[in-house]
């Protein structure tokens, strides 16, 4: 009676979580997949006909989708390779050049300030300050003799302006887990560098860096995950423009769900999207864990 | 366990009755008197009113174009159908003052007819909003301010009412006074009348008289190009006097012209190019004509070079940057909408143009300046959902603020809501310019109730001479107008093609490839509707055509 009892009570508790996620989440990710093998479009009159990978074909030959796909690399590339490398700067200059540890509290809260922001507003007050006409930047640019630049209106750099924004932004997440990171790394390791007098460039090279190697795999692949889901501060500043040289696949996918009404061709989008994230992630880990 | 499960449906059924009867009208209050008529409806039994078709006795009945009746005729037969009425609506920015602020507590007053619900959609999300919403289920509202571009849609599927069973009981709305080139292809399908217009919109060419009469600048561009600096008459040479206003002016900020360059509008600056040499989106058969003879690429290569005479990041203005960029005098010239014309006299505004502006009729292109076309992009029609449950009330309240009345005139007159003409009595009447609007509320609304051109400030004469001038130019803007796309999935086909143009505005293909690509869009779009349901609405809407005038 007694293991009866221990065995029923666990299945009870799990169901209803269960139940939860199946509803929200497994069913609907099932039927994506079935949307994807259907042409559905919204507009029209014509039920959903299945087509059997046909927009997975048409997807590999559409060339708004290739390019989103090449601005993706450039936005997740450089982007956070920025955010890493400034993250650490701003880390290893708050830990090191900070002795006060009630003083170093006080700078990184102030620093962590632009991640509390809405993305919503951040992309908003981006998009002020990028302005073409009104915008402060270009006013403070053009008062100490730097060139106006179109920053939200020039297709070559349009993209570019967004992932500043992101940048800005979430630079101090990197910031907060190579801080902690660096909490983590002993003291005798500094100490006995210090004592062979070895400087501070070699040290960062040879003791803190590699210390840190698993925060900065963590930071970097959450940040990766971010730079594929990116929609909201992008949709803000430029929606994809001008015309679609900022639009990165998300954007796309949004764009043929809700305003072109295709959403067979959406689906196939979004698991193709799915599965590159996968992939990019495992490829990454399979990295961390070699080296 | 039981009692809970017996317990929770017995809160359902109590919650969903009581929803349902929150939902329903109250009965009416006993019929009032009224003023004898000549010929009443007769009545059968106790309560039934009978009303001949046609009605002599319906407010509207046997008005000619250009006449006005008062929005405050009721029948008391339809009074006493739709009093309490609780009203749900749904509308993009320019209708929501009109229809949330300035006269709900009229058709209060008048009808009993309240508006409780209110959802505001953004101007660029009605398409997809509406379409989700729609294909859910979701959509509960009695009456949505809708661009015709949906129209094939909606009625291809249903989800409209049409009104003209309403007519008889609850008012005429004046459909022979709307201009035709809005009647039979926005409001019309099949002979039947699904929507009433609130807003006429055309693109008008608006401009800086004092940059055009400037004895320096003329004598200057004389020189150059060796004809007149004036208002264009053709797009190359509005070409020529962008670049040029551009050159001399740049250094100042202001710029030759600008185009609208963001999201699906594009097709319309383009469009009012193309259709100015003749040519349709496609032929009879839906095979996209997007560059006959070459003239697709001679059209983007015309609106490229105005492109390059605007201001920096025109590509990513929003509305209302192109707005205000004309009204702080940072372009000589634009197409847009007809307000900006209203817009432009507006110090509440912070126009600084007020005295030198004016707008005239859209250029067409060299060797056809007689048959220059603009096009209809937006525009507005009240409309009654199929799903309503109150559709009585909500027709009544479409006719009363956009049918043959005083309050229709009131409302394209009033310089703060931005719908623009659309009926022969709004000709017929520019007086309406001078005066404030009579029916928004002493108090309560955070914009100013002034006239659109002040008698005041520009003597009598004047003032009206300057509202007769811009209904000149709305009239003939609209004569030459080519309507808005309204069959199946037009939004999508006009996006398809603005992402096209856009794609060669930016140096992102050549004019040959983007139109190349578009048509394949058009045929894939078409392939994925069923050419064969296409057709049939194209044929419709060339009915439509036929009968508004329109030709290639």
């Amino acid at each position: 009676m007694q293991a009866r009892r221990r065995f029923v009570n666990p299945v009870w508790m799990f169901t209803p979580g269960f139940l939860i996620i199946l509803v929200i989440s497994i069913v609907p990710l099932i039927f994506s997949v079935y949307i994807s093998l259907n042409a559905w479009s919204l507009a029209g009159g014509k039920p959903p006909e299945l087509n059997w990978g046909l927009n997975y074909v048409w997807m590999v030959t559409d060339p708004r989708f290739l390019d989103s796909l090449v601005r993706l690399a450039y936005y997740a590339g450089v982007g956070v390779s920025l955010q890493l490398i400034l993250g650490l700067i701003f880390s290893t200059a708050i830990y090191d050049g900070i002795r006060s540890a009630r003083m170093r509290s006080i700078v990184l809260t102030v620093c962590l300030t632009p991640m509390l922001v809405a993305p919503v507003a951040a992309g908003f007050s981006w998009w002020m300050m990028d302005h073409s006409t009104y915008g402060v930047i270009n006013y403070y640019f053009t008062a100490v003799g730097l060139p106006y630049v179109d920053w939200l209106g020039d297709p070559r750099i349009a993209l570019t302006s967004v992932m500043i924004a992101e940048i800005w932004q979430w630079t101090p997440f990197m910031m907060l887990i190579l801080y902690a990171g660096r909490l983590s790394i002993p003291a005798s390791l500094y100490e006995a560098a210090e004592l062979d007098g070895a400087r501070s460039l070699l040290v960062f090279r040879r003791i803190t860096l590699p210390s840190l190697k698993k925060f900065i795999a963590l930071a970097v692949l959450l940040r990766l995950i971010d730079s594929y889901k990116f929609i909201d501060t992008l949709f803000i500043m430029t929606h994809g423009g001008p015309g679609t040289s900022s639009e990165l696949p998300t954007l796309y996918i949004y764009v043929k769900a809700f305003e072109q009404l295709q959403l067979g061709r959406a689906a196939a989008l979004s698991w193709a999207i799915t599965l590159l994230a996968i992939i990019a992630g495992n490829i990454f880990l399979k990295m961390q864990e070699r080296s | 366990m039981g009692a809970a499960a017996i317990g929770a449906a017995a809160v359902v059924v109590v919650g969903g009755v009581a929803y349902y009867l929150s939902t329903q009208a109250p009965p009416g209050p006993p019929p009032a008197t009224t003023t004898a008529t000549a010929t009443a409806p007769t009545t059968t039994a106790a309560t039934e009113v009978v009303i001949p078709r046609p009605n002599p006795n319906s407010p509207g009945y046997g008005l000619k174009a250009g006449d006005i009746r008062s929005f405050d005729l009721i029948l008391p037969s339809a009074k006493k159908k739709i009093e309490g009425t609780k009203l749900s609506i749904c509308y993009d920015t320019p209708p929501a003052d009109p229809l949330t602020i300035w006269y709900p507590d009229e058709w209060k007053r008048v009808a009993g007819v309240e508006i409780a619900e209110k959802t505001m959609i953004p101007l660029l999300n009605m398409h997809d909003r509406l379409m989700t919403q729609f294909t859910m289920g979701t959509a509960k509202y009695d009456l949505i301010s809708l661009w015709p571009m949906q129209l094939g849609e909606f009625v291809a599927k249903k989800w409209l009412s049409p009104m003209d069973d309403y007519f008889d009981e609850f008012g005429y709305p004046g459909m022979d006074d709307v201009l035709p080139r809005f009647r039979y292809p926005f409001c019309m399908w099949e002979d039947k009348t699904y929507g009433i217009p609130i807003d006429g919109d055309i693109l008008c060419f608006h401009y800086r008289t004092d940059l055009f009469q400037d004895e320096a600048l003329k004598s200057k561009f004389e020189n150059k190009y060796k004809y007149p600096l004036e208002p264009p008459k053709t797009w190359e040479k509005a070409a020529d006097m962008a670049e040029f206003f551009s050159q001399q002016l740049g250094s100042k900020g202001t710029y030759g012209t600008q185009i609208f360059g963001k999201d699906i509008f594009l097709w319309a600056w383009y469009g009012n190019i193309y259709h100015s040499f003749g040519h349709q989106w496609w032929d009879e058969d839906l095979n996209p004509t997007l560059n006959v003879n070459g003239d697709g690429v001679r059209a983007l290569n015309l609106l490229q070079r105005t492109m390059k005479a605007s201001p920096p990041g025109v590509m990513n203005y929003s509305v209302d940057e192109t707005i205000e960029a004309f009204l702080a005098g940072r372009v000589a010239f634009t197409l847009w909408w007809p307000d900006l014309w209203e817009f432009a006299h507006s110090t509440y505004l912070g126009s600084k143009i007020i005295k030198v502006h004016d707008v005239g009729q859209c250029p067409g292109v060299e060797g056809r300046e007689d048959k220059w076309t603009t096009t209809s992009p937006v525009g507005r029609m009240l409309v009654i959902p199929s799903s309503s449950k109150r559709k009585e009330a909500a027709y009544w309240v479409a006719q009363a603020m956009a049918g043959q009345t005083d309050m229709s005139l009131a409302t394209v007159t009033d310089p703060m809501c931005g719908l623009d003409t659309y009926r022969y009595s709004h000709y017929a009447h520019p007086e309406w310019f001078l005066k404030k609007n009579p029916f928004r509320p002493p108090e309560g609304d955070v914009e100013p109730n002034e006239p659109n051109v002040d008698p005041a400030v520009w003597g009598e004469e004047p003032a009206l001479a300057m509202a007769n001038r811009y209904m000149d130019a709305h009239k003939a803007n609209v004569e030459h107008s080519i309507p808005q796309p309204t069959w199946l999935d037009a939004y999508g086909y006009m996006l398809e093609l603005a992402h096209q143009v856009s794609a060669f505005l930016l140096g992102q293909k050549s004019a040959e490839k983007a139109l190349e690509d578009a048509a394949t869009s058009f045929k894939d779009l078409t392939d994925r509707i069923g050419k064969d349901e296409q057709k049939y609405v194209w044929g419709i809407i060339r009915e439509s055509y036929k009968k508004a005038g329109v030709e290639f």
